[in-house]
Order: structure tokens, then sequence, then C-alpha cells
């Protein structure tokens, strides 16, 4: 008996401060032990190591979760099997407080460019998740930009002055007001815009040039005009890189396209046509630079899937605004 | 009391009576195959509520679990003729094949609707539209191979065992499209045969092909995976047939409803 009382004991000891922690959080202390540099080289390791095909030249966890185009799947699978070569320049991004890092390039697979977005996360020195959205060419009508042109906005990588520096929830507000104008897109203006905002998508510059620029130049101005109006729900927002010193914040989700409707008018009474005629969604990692509050550069890459195709990192919340609104409901 | 308990017990009986032996009604294929015809009419009509729906419904377009109202619900404008049926009273299984409109862009659908007591439990459905690598023919000129009206029962244990044996002449035909074998291009992944249809001598298969694209021997430089719902015309033991539907997705996309 007295041994069991003891077995007892010592279970409810240690079970104790795992239940005293804050809602979702493993530890009330998560030290930062892979600062910028440290998680810009595990970037370029596990390029490194894809290029290679070779897993192993890259300090992975024994459990990896890893996916491509929201398909979970073993690494080495995927991607890895065919690709060729990477870019050397690229979009770098870290937070060492969450331990996440992203890169934005290009690969090549058997000779053809795809846009390439990576996120990965780091705990213990090992990377424990790789996400990333491959863009092929398919013959589905998404942009592709001309990729001996591609090139980053070097304003990611300023450190901003204090005094333009914004905490960290304000950061992730200011993204997500930006999902919450593009949805449902019908001149309502949530998200503050730097006048000078611009923003590439896959390699193209869609706010200057042609294109949607063709229609009205400029973040703010596009919107204001209902360019937007096919996306019916920005879906399984997340953000799980936030660099408050850079004012960088990445963001992930989907872009629902349903399509109800094959035609829209403009808030100046413009007709717009939809480029494809059924459901449809795109699934994304969006790079937001915000100065002095403000959206001032956006960086995209995204590729088509299938329609309300879900992401595994994903966490769903149930009765979420978010999640369906189903036939018949308001628009 | 004891008395009024028991009277509210027999009120209670005699009510649930009607509904429990009408739910209790076999559904034969007559009336499953009249289900995925209202199917198709309440999607154009856009008008859910008007199906006899189970209590719990599962719903697929493409791969993927969605409510029922949305994706092809929201954007169909018209169907055509079924071009091939098939139904399992034996499993509560039927399926049509047929050509769908979205705001007048012609696709092709292959639909598969389980019903448990006349009530539908489960839609699975892949809609192939224009775009992308897969073969795409004309969905409007699709007509189903002659080899599946001719009838040829067989029992659904028979039909099962010769879904992994092609007849020398075989024929598969992908979104209207004649393939260059029978054979699968790429490794079959989670193939489910839920659907044997005696009297037509048909079984109806879903599954993928994969496409590593660790060499360039496969369809694209890239991997992908194909989604199929097929319609496989079993004769003398041996597939004579193929007729599916089959759209590009995302390398190894899981299947919604296992196998």
């Amino acid at each position: 008996m007295k041994p069991v009382l003891l077995g007892l004991l010592a279970a409810a000891v240690l079970a104790g401060p795992a239940a005293a922690q804050a809602p979702g959080q493993a530890s009330a202390w998560t030290p930062v032990t892979c600062d910028r540099a440290c998680l810009i080289g595990d970037l370029h390791a596990y390029m490194a190591a894809l290029v290679a095909k070779d897993p192993s030249r890259a300090p992975f966890a024994p459990h990896v979760r890893f996916t491509e185009n929201n398909v979970e799947m073993p690494l080495g699978e995927g991607l890895w099997g065919s690709i060729g070569s990477a870019s050397k320049d690229a979009l770098e991004l870290a937070d060492p407080l969450t331990g996440q890092a992203a890169w934005f390039g290009l690969v090549y697979e058997h000779g053809e460019p795809a846009y390439y977005a990576m996120r990965l996360k780091v705990e213990d020195r090992r990377i424990t998740e790789v996400e990333t959205v491959v863009d092929r060419q398919t013959g589905l009508p998404a942009p592709f930009g001309d990729v001996s042109k591609y090139a980053h906005d070097p304003a990611f990588n300023e450190v901003l002055p204090v005094e333009q520096r914004r905490s960290r929830q304000r950061l992730m507000a200011v993204a997500d007001s930006y999902f919450d104008t593009v949805e449902l897109n019908d001149g309502t203006v949530f998200a503050p815009f730097d006048p000078d905002c611009g923003r590439t998508e896959n390699g193209i510059s869609t706010t200057s040039g042609g294109g949607a620029a063709a229609i009205a130049q400029g973040c703010e101005a596009q919107f204001r005009l209902g360019i937007y109006r096919i996306n019916k729900r920005i879906r399984e927002r997340r953000y799980p890189l936030i660099d408050d010193e850079r004012g960088v914040v990445l963001a992930t989700g989907f872009f629902d396209h349903d399509n109800a409707f094959d035609s829209y008018q403009l808030n100046d009474g413009r007709t717009m046509k939809t480029a494809l005629k059924w459901p449809n969604s795109i699934t994304l990692m969006e790079a937001f630079k915000i100065r002095d509050g403000k959206i001032y550069r956006i960086e995209a890459i995204f590729t088509y899937a299938p329609y309300f195709m879900h992401n595994p990192f994903h966490v769903p919340v149930p009765g979420a605004p978010n999640a369906v609104q189903p036939l018949g409901s308001v628009r | 009391m004891a008395i009024r308990s028991f009277l509210a017990a027999a009120l209670v009986a005699l009510a649930a009576a009607p509904a429990a032996s009408a739910a209790a009604a076999p559904c034969d294929s007559a009336c499953l195959e009249h289900l995925t015809d209202a199917y198709l009419d309440a999607m154009v009509a856009k008008a859910p509520a008007r199906l006899p729906w189970a209590k719990v419904v599962g719903y697929s377009e493409n791969g993927v679990h969605m409510m029922v109202g949305d994706a092809l619900w929201a954007t169909i404008t018209a169907h055509g003729a079924p071009v091939l049926r098939a139904s399992d009273p034996a499993a509560g299984e039927a399926a049509w094949l047929g050509m769908v409109e979205e705001h007048g862009q012609p696709a092709f659908l292959a639909l598969r609707l389980k019903a448990v007591d006349g009530r539908i439990s489960q839609v699975e459905t892949i809609v192939r539209r224009k775009g992308g690598p897969a073969p795409f023919g004309d969905p409007q000129a699709w007509t189903a191979d002659e080899a599946f009206a001719r009838p040829a029962p067989a029992s659904r244990k028979a039909l099962l065992a010769a879904m992994d044996r092609l007849a020398p002449a075989c024929v598969r035909v992908d979104n209207g499209v004649r393939a260059p074998a029978c054979a699968p291009s790429g490794k079959v992944r989670a193939r489910r045969t839920p659907l044997a249809d005696a009297a037509r001598g048909v079984v109806l298969a879903t599954g993928f092909f994969d496409h590593p694209a660790r060499d360039l021997s496969g369809p694209t430089r890239y991997p992908e995976s194909l989604g199929w719902i097929g319609l496989y015309k079993v004769r003398d033991g041996r597939v004579v047939r193929i007729e599916d539907v089959m759209t590009d997705l995302p390398y190894l996309m899981p299947a919604p409803f296992g196998g």
C-alpha cells in the first residue's frame, strides 16, 4: 500500500507543473536557443540538404512534420525527389522568440523553375516543422513572373528605427486587417497602407505595371475599387513568424474563390469577369513589411489548391466565423 | 402510474412506427439511382434541403471534405444526362458519371453516393475542369463505350475479384480521352471498390495515381497525384473497359473516405 501511495504522490508532483502552464504553452519559460543568425543558418542547411536530396545534411529532430502544398508527407518526398537546384538569392526571415524562419526563392525541377516559400520551426537546435508552398507552371492562370527578374525588396531586411516599430500584437493585427480587406473586397479598407505600398506575387508586381495593376495602381487604390471581390474567405490565417525589429510578419492561409458569380462590378462601374469559372483556393505564404504601423511591402508566393483544402498545421477552432457559410447564406 | 407509463410508451411506439417502417424500407437500384438524379437536380436548383439527408453526412469534392452547398453547388448551372450509371443495393451505393456546366463551362463529373435507409450519408465527387495537365476531352461529346451497355451479370464477389485482371483488349478512357493503356500510370494508392453492380457487371473504384517525378518517365516534371473515380466493366472475370473522371491534385493528397 505504501509504495502505491508514494507512486501516486510522485505522479501528482510530476503532473502539477504541466497542468499549471499558460494555456497552450509547454513551459512558462522558453529561452531563445537559436538567434537570427542561427535560424538563417538552419535555412541554409535545409536548402543545401534539399538540393543534395539528402535529409541527413540538415539538423532535423527525430520526428519532423513536413508539408508540401498542404499535404503532410515524409521528408524526402515531393520536391525532395524532383529538385535540381535552388536560387542563391532569397528573402530570409527569422523570429528567434518562436524559433521560426522562412525562405522565399526559386527552385528548379528537371530544369523548370518554380516559386518556392518555406517555413521551418527550430526547437532545441533541431528542425521540427517544415511547411512549403511550391508554385509550378501547371497551365492554370496564376501569376508566374519572369524568373530572371525575380528580386526581393531590401526593405524586408532593414532594421527599423525604434519609433517606426510596433509590438508583435499590432504587427499581427495589421497583417490580419490586410486579409480582412481582401476578404469580400467591396471597397472597405480595414488595413493601414503606406502610400507607397507595393506587392509582388510569384515574382510579379501586382500593384504597378500590367495585370491587376493596369486596372488600378497601388495597394489601397485597388481595394477601394473592389478588384479582389472574388475572395469569399481568407481562411486558416496563421502568423507563425514576427520580426518586430524589422516590422516583418509571415502569414499563411487560403484565399477561397467559390466563383458563385462569374462577373462583378467595380466601384467605378466597370465590369470584371472572373478568370476561372469553377471553385478554387489559393494557398499562400505572404511576408509583410510594416513601417510605422502601415503596410509598406508585401511579397507572396502562392499556388492553386483544391477548393477548401486544409493546412495540416492549422488548428481548427469550432464555430469560428471563418469556418463555412453554406449555400444561401448572406454573401 | 404504471398504466399511464404503459400508455405513454404505446403512444410513442405508435407515433414512431410509420417513420421506423419507412426508414427500414430497402432502397433498391431504382431508388438509389433516383437519388443520384434528385441530387443533380437539387444542385442545379441550389436547393440541398429538398434531399433526404442522413443525420451525419460526409461530402467531398476533389479529395476535400466540405459542407454541402459549397464548391460545385455554388457554380453549377446545368447537368447533362448520365453517361454512365451504376448501383449496388447491397452496399447502398450509387454512381453517376456525366457532364455538368459551371456558368456555361462544361466539366466532367463522377459522383458516388451512399444511402442508408434511403437517406444520403456520403457524397464523393471528382470534377475535372479545363486547365492543368490531366487529360481533358469534350464533356459535351462524352459517350460511354458500348461495352458498358452490354449486360454482363456476375456476383458481387466475382466482380470485385476481377479488378486486378485486365483483359488483353482492355480500354481505359480518362475524362473522355482514350488512355495509352488500361494499366494505371504511376503508383496506385488508396484504391477502394465500394460499389459492385451485379446486374450490369460494373465496379466503381476510387483512388490516386502518384507521380513522384524523380525522373522524367511521368506526365509532369513535378510531383503530382491524379485523383479519380472510375467505373470498371467486367466480362468473363476480366476488366474490359474503364471510364473514369480524374483530376490533378497535390502530390500524395489523402483520400477523403479512407483507403
